[in-house]
């Protein structure tokens, strides 16, 4: 029988879908059992929907372009540094 | 996402920076094993936490570090049946940042590659340098601590069940 600390377990890939067909039936068996983790797994999974939705995080569009300025000028640099003689 | 290891714009800037000159100064040692992206995604993974471990030397950034923490639910409360209309987009985006940035830093990382930037299970590992079943173990904790942190901005404020 499956306890409430094997669905703690296995959450993680279950909201991913990554559980074989065995492992979902006895997560479903004692989902639709147990109050506890139904709640566990519903806001787990509703936690990932609003991260998900949200997306990377931005980066202001001026440190963006400050940064786009020093990464060239730094490049610029080491390509036209002289090369040491062998 | 090296604002989510570094925690602050400035070392973000420069470790974003510093990836981008040794992944150009490197780029015949890229080798075609894992997507280019990804080999950039771990160059720049190792400059944000060089960065941290140079301003905080004392904290643990050690990715392979399990720390034996089993993480443990305790507010397990239901939420609002779509707690996204809670909040105007800036506040959930600011509530999400606080969140993530909460999180230990092995776990944080987790939690950005996967769910944040998308990247699948095996990519996320191999930017991190780790085993699968590590990414894994990093990921559910890292998910469970965010639920958890969220958790009071999303349980109704009356009525909730209690479970």
């Amino acid at each position: 029988m499956f306890s409430c600390e094997d669905v703690r377990a296995a959450l993680s890939d279950y909201v991913d879908g990554d559980v074989s067909p065995d492992l979902r039936r006895e997560l479903e068996r004692h989902l639709s059992e147990c109050r506890t983790c139904q709640v566990l797994y519903d806001t787990t999974r509703k936690t990932l929907q609003i991260v998900t939705n949200v997306g990377s995080f931005e980066v202001p569009e001026a440190a963006s372009e400050r940064l786009v300025t020093r990464i060239m000028k730094r490049l610029t640099a080491t390509r036209h540094a002289p090369t040491p003689r062998s | 996402m090296l604002l989510s290891v570094t925690g602050n714009t400035a070392d973000a800037e420069d470790s974003t920076q510093t990836a981008f000159l040794k992944a150009f100064q490197h780029l015949a040692d890229f080798e075609g094993h894992a997507r280019f992206g990804t080999w950039l995604t771990r160059i720049a993974i190792n400059e944000g936490l060089e960065c941290v471990r140079t301003r905080k030397p004392t904290e643990s950034l050690s990715l392979e570090e399990d720390g034996g923490l089993e993480f443990r639910p305790r507010l397990v409360l239901a939420w609002a049946d779509d707690p996204e209309r809670l909040y105007q987009r800036e506040e959930l985006r600011a509530l999400i940042e606080r969140a993530v940035g909460s999180l230990p830093v092995p776990y944080r990382l987790a939690v950005v590659l996967r769910d944040l930037e998308q990247l699948s299970t095996a990519e996320a590992a191999t930017a991190l340098g780790l085993g699968i079943p590590t990414l894994k173990t990093h990921l559910l904790r890292g998910r469970l601590m965010l639920r958890e942190a969220l958790a009071p901005s999303f349980i109704p404020r009356a009525g909730a069940a209690s479970v």
